[in-house]
């Protein structure tokens, strides 16, 4: 997994791309600790470019999304395709999430 | 396909399984005199990435003519995923009850395992209760697959529903029962995820809803009178697996013979 993060306005946008499996652990802590250092109260998590996520990987979007809860901010997924869009749908994200395409 | 010796096996893990509460361990005369008088048998799969894994099943029964299953996938995979197994069972153990519908026992387990799970892991699973009297099945599913219902007589396959929010994830989770009729010589099949990432034994294609429905036609238009399910499933013994495989299939028999 490769990812980007923008910030864009009042919105910071992180861009996943390829595979999010479980060995992305470490790097999600980098992740984590940049967007806790964003001002922006909304973070938009885009899916695009991601192709398979795994159950960790499907766990460490909740993680983002309840760390950046703690200070007040909204993570929104945007443009799940293929695997990644059924899977959210499997494990019912739109309750957790807003999911925009 | 369906070994008697496969599902006394079977008992004996659900036995262990549920050995800590002696009023829902199962029976061994109960669940010998029940496969017998209902027609009912059940085949099982299980490979894992390492030598323990976290996917799990276990059925025990309810009354004289409902038995309840669970097939439980703990996010992660291998070792790491069977490290919370016991935590897991235990919650099982302790939460689900005999009374509740699936959709509140569910609720009951993901409040329970809250906070002590490590964080953004859950359990993807399914619960529900199959009733031969009524000739339904009754379950509600937290990121479970498809579960499939295929009706021997009529050729037909059903797709149930298994989504839902993982357990142990977020509170205050709920879920919802769901219901469907069970033919008279039908099958159940529940996989879990690691499924959909390998491959068949037979065909070399991957497992997913979608070729699993495909070969079980293809066996009815070759006028199969039994499925397969042991060709269908099986992996190749020197593959390695990419995440714990699973495949629990449940066969009801004539309903005469109930």
């Amino acid at each position: 997994m490769k990812y980007k993060i923008e910030q864009n306005d009042d919105v910071t946008i992180l861009h996943l791309t390829g595979r999010l499996l479980s060995r992305d652990r470490s790097e999600f802590d980098h992740i984590i600790a940049e967007l806790n250092k964003t001002s922006n109260k909304t973070i938009n998590i885009e899916l695009k470019k991601l192709s398979y996520l795994d159950s960790i990987g499907l766990g460490l979007l909740v993680t983002i999304r309840d760390e950046a809860a703690e200070s007040g901010k909204i993570t929104k997924l945007s443009n799940p395709g293929g695997d990644v869009a059924e899977l959210l749908k499997l494990a019912c994200f739109d309750r957790l999430f807003e999911i925009s395409n | 396909m369906f070994k008697t010796s496969q599902f006394e096996k079977q008992i004996k893990t659900d036995t262990k399984f549920w050995g800590t509460n002696p009023n829902s361990a199962p029976n061994y005369n109960w669940y010998t005199n029940f496969h017998a008088r209902m027609g009912v048998s059940f085949w099982s799969i299980t490979r894992s990435v390492d030598q323990s894994g976290g996917d799990m099943w276990a059925t025990w029964h309810l009354d004289q003519d409902r038995i309840a299953i669970l097939v439980g996938d703990i996010s992660g995979k291998g070792k790491e995923a069977a490290y919370l197994r016991p935590k897991i069972q235990a919650a099982i153990d302790k939460t689900i009850s005999k009374e509740e519908k699936p959709d509140k026992s569910l609720s009951h387990l993901n409040e329970s395992l809250l906070g002590h799970l490590p964080k953004g892991h859950y359990i993807a699973m399914l619960y529900g209760i199959l009733d031969f009297k009524d000739q339904s099945f009754t379950y509600a599913g937290a990121a479970w697959p498809w579960p499939l219902i295929i009706d021997n007589t009529n050729k037909q396959i059903i797709h149930g529903d298994g989504s839902g929010i993982p357990v142990g994830l977020i509170k205050n989770a709920s879920y919802e029962t769901r219901k469907a009729s069970l033919p008279t010589q039908g099958t159940l099949i529940l996989y879990s995820d690691g499924v959909s990432e390998s491959k068949s034994d037979k065909s070399g294609c991957k497992i997913n809803k979608n070729s699993i429905s495909d070969m079980i036609v293809s066996a009815w238009s070759e006028d199969q009178t039994r499925l397969d399910y042991n060709k269908l499933f099986s992996l190749p013994s020197d593959l390695k697996v990419a995440d714990d495989y699973m495949v629990v299939i449940c066969h009801f028999g004539d309903k005469n013979k109930r």
